[in-house]
């Protein structure tokens, strides 16, 4: 047992902690000092879980080789590069979104420190369910976040819309979590394990020629799974809550939502059901695995794109937009070939730092009383073009042009799809993204076309300014870097 | 075989159907009980009714567990809940949620609220049956069903709770303080609110 594997773990679980307790001693002007402590935790945590992917990476040696199943406690913790890849976005989205929501906290008199530690366990729970391999642990990790975020949601205790997204988000997310469970017990009623690598086992699910074991139920099992992480990741027709949720949390919350728990659902679908698609693919059946991904998939992308071009407010605009992407990701699992795993891994690491662009943008201008419609965004070349242009940046990522990030996550996905035999997939993903310019251009014209009798300058606060500039730059520096990128998501997709 | 024997041998089986079907009309009861209490009543016979299912696979410690927390603690968290809010009857709450609503709109209401029923129950029974042909199609691995049914399974748990799934008990212990912190900041500032 290696204690080293679970350090980011452990720093982030006792900086949220010490946050929590520094809370009691500080004064009222002071409670920034919890936003800092968090940052630093989250830093230190970030630099551990870098050092643990470069020991595991070069030759494959060290806790990272280590063959299915192992790792810590018997695969209740696995330190695999799949895990540590996208432990280092879970903590970049908690670096981002605390950067974010300093000045929001501070300005609408949220608790500054069960805000931050809330936070801080969310993203532990995220961690917690990208690295393992026991159906268990995942289901808690999965509820320590969910828990978390239900909070958060309702953290404005004077706005009603604040409320109404708490308690939306929190019964479709209990729904979703009993859904989750249902499936997991019959997973382990067929399997008679918790563990992932039983679903594995020859002759599961009537493969490689055995008689069906356990199939069926198994199957049944994992078909409330997908269903269950639907609500999770808001895949259509599970994606009801999303657009009230997002709209009603606070803006820095929602910005959580629309990457964190999303990307840790997406994180445990792809520990879940790589393995078995790409058997599924040597050995025939279990086929409805990807034709239900497949189905999901257009699905999604569709309704999301569509309903997305109806909205006024810019949070459910994102929120349609948010869904959508879902649906492009989910191509990379209905492809079921390590090309897929692997551009789905990229995907969600380019949407997360473009999405936390965006909504930089959004929370700057939210603080300085612009507010969440569209059309309040008219003119703002004018008064902020550092805000317009990186909102330009990020938008264009959204859309997929080169040489953005989101260009090459749906590069990948394309290349995947067509690679697979399934071009007509890639082919209604194409079609899908012509729609979403239809929005996302509706927000450039805003900013840039319309003349607005020019109003005051809006300038960003240091963190606010800080966090956006990161993201833009990574947006387009991961644009760049996308060949070592996509070589690391390919290496991680190979040992799930 | 006498008959008292063959008798002794249905009893599980026998106990087990009776259970059901305190459990399903409970269950029924639950959600269609007119006063919130007797709603919350029937919660707890349904949570006994698992307990007795949990009795007949001999898991004596899970049915030890179901009774102090769900009847316990759980039910009886229910009837203080319902105690502090002073609702009565659930129609009171649906009528104030529907404020005053004309007649034709419950009319339609109640239309579509028996499209929505109907559609619930084929859900239901579907996959209902689904799942038990998936049972009957699955050879359940041995260890998965009728496990330890010796003297006692407390032991056997607190071994497995202690080693093997040592990480999961420490992690449920996480997800509580989350719970805890999370309970208590919604409350908690709404009252440095009132004061202010």
């Amino acid at each position: 047992m290696d204690w080293n594997l679970v350090t980011p773990e452990l720093i982030v679980a006792g900086t949220g902690l010490a946050v929590l307790v520094l809370d009691l001693f500080l004064s009222e002007e002071r409670r920034r000092s919890a936003a800092y402590l968090s940052l630093a935790g989250l830093l230190a945590a970030l630099v551990a879980s870098v050092r643990l992917l470069a020991a595991g990476l070069p030759d494959g040696s060290g806790a990272a080789a280590a063959g299915p199943g192992a790792g810590l406690w018997g695969g209740m913790l696995v330190a695999d590069p799949f895990a540590l890849l996208v432990k280092l976005l879970f903590l970049g989205i908690g670096l981002a979104v605390i950067m974010l929501s300093v000045d929001f906290v501070e300005s609408r008199r949220i608790a500054a420190g069960e805000y931050n530690a809330l936070v801080l366990f969310s993203v532990l729970g995220m961690m917690i369910m990208a690295g393992s391999r026991d159906l268990i642990v995942i289901y808690l990790g999965l509820e320590t976040t969910a828990i978390a975020s239900y909070v958060l949601a309702g953290l404005l205790r004077g706005d009603a819309r604040s409320g109404e997204a708490a308690l939306k988000y929190f019964l479709t997310g209990a729904l979703a979590s009993a859904v989750i469970l249902f499936g997991m017990s019959l997973v382990f009623g067929g399997t008679g394990s918790t563990s992932l690598t039983a679903l594995l086992a020859p002759g599961f699910l009537g493969l490689s020629g055995a008689a069906p074991v356990s199939g069926p139920l198994a199957l049944a099992g994992l078909v409330l799974l997908v269903a269950g992480f639907g609500f999770k990741i808001a895949a259509v027709p599970f994606h009801f809550w999303a657009p009230d949720a997002y709209e009603g949390a606070p803006t820095p919350v929602t910005a959580f939502f629309s990457v964190g728990p999303k990307a840790a659902a997406f994180a445990v679908v792809l520990r879940v059901f790589a393995p078995v698609l790409l058997l599924g693919q040597a050995g025939g059946p279990p086929a409805v695995l990807p034709v239900l991904f497949a189905g999901l998939a257009v699905v999604t992308m569709t309704v999301g794109n569509l309903v997305a071009l109806t909205q006024k407010n810019i949070k459910r605009m994102l929120a349609y937009s948010s869904i959508a992407h879902a649906g492009y990701m989910m191509v990379g699992l209905a492809v079921a070939t390590p090309q897929g795993t692997a551009a789905v891994i990229y995907y969600l690491l380019a949407y997360a730092v473009t999405n936390l662009g965006v909504f930089a943008v959004v929370i700057w201008l939210n603080n300085r009383g612009t507010g969440d419609e569209i059309s309040d965004y008219t003119g703002l070349a004018g008064r902020a073009p550092l805000a317009a242009a990186a909102m330009l940046v990020c938008l264009l990522s959204l859309i997929g042009i080169p040489p953005m990030v989101g260009f090459f996550g749906k590069f990948y996905l394309f290349m995947a799809a067509v690679e697979a035999g399934m071009a007509w997939l890639a082919v209604v993903m194409v079609v899908n993204s012509a729609v979403s310019v239809g929005y996302y251009y509706g927000i450039v014209r805003n900013m840039y076309l319309q003349d607005e009798p020019a109003g005051e300058a809006v300038r960003a606060t240091p963190m606010v300014g800080t966090a956006l500039g990161l993201t833009v730059a990574a947006v387009l520096a991961l644009g760049f870097l996308s060949e070592p990128l996509s070589h690391l998501a390919r290496l991680a997709g190979g040992g799930l | 075989m006498s008959f008292l024997d063959g008798l002794a041998a249905l009893a599980p089986t026998i106990g087990f159907f009776v259970l059901a079907v305190i459990i399903l009309v409970s269950a029924w009861m639950v959600s269609h009980a007119r006063r919130i209490t007797h709603a919350a009543f029937f919660m707890v016979l349904v949570f006994t009714g698992v307990a007795g299912v949990f009795v007949l696979l001999g898991a004596d410690f899970l049915a030890g567990g179901q009774v102090l927390v769900y009847v316990g603690a759980i039910a009886v968290m229910f009837l203080f809940a319902i105690m502090v809010s002073d609702l009565k009857e659930i129609s009171d709450a649906e009528t104030r949620a529907r404020g005053a609503g004309t007649g034709s709109a419950a009319a339609g209401g109640t239309g579509t609220r028996k499209v929505w029923f109907v559609l619930a129950g084929l859900v239901t029974v579907g996959f209902a049956g689904l799942v038990l042909a998936a049972l009957a199609r699955s050879g359940l691995p041995a260890g998965a069903v009728g496990a330890a049914a010796g003297p006692g399974t407390t032991a056997p748990i607190a071994r497995e709770l202690f080693t093997t799934f040592l990480v999961p008990f420490e992690l449920a212990s996480v997800v509580l303080l989350v719970a805890m912190v999370g309970a208590i900041v919604l409350v908690a500032r709404e009252r440095e609110e009132e004061v202010e």
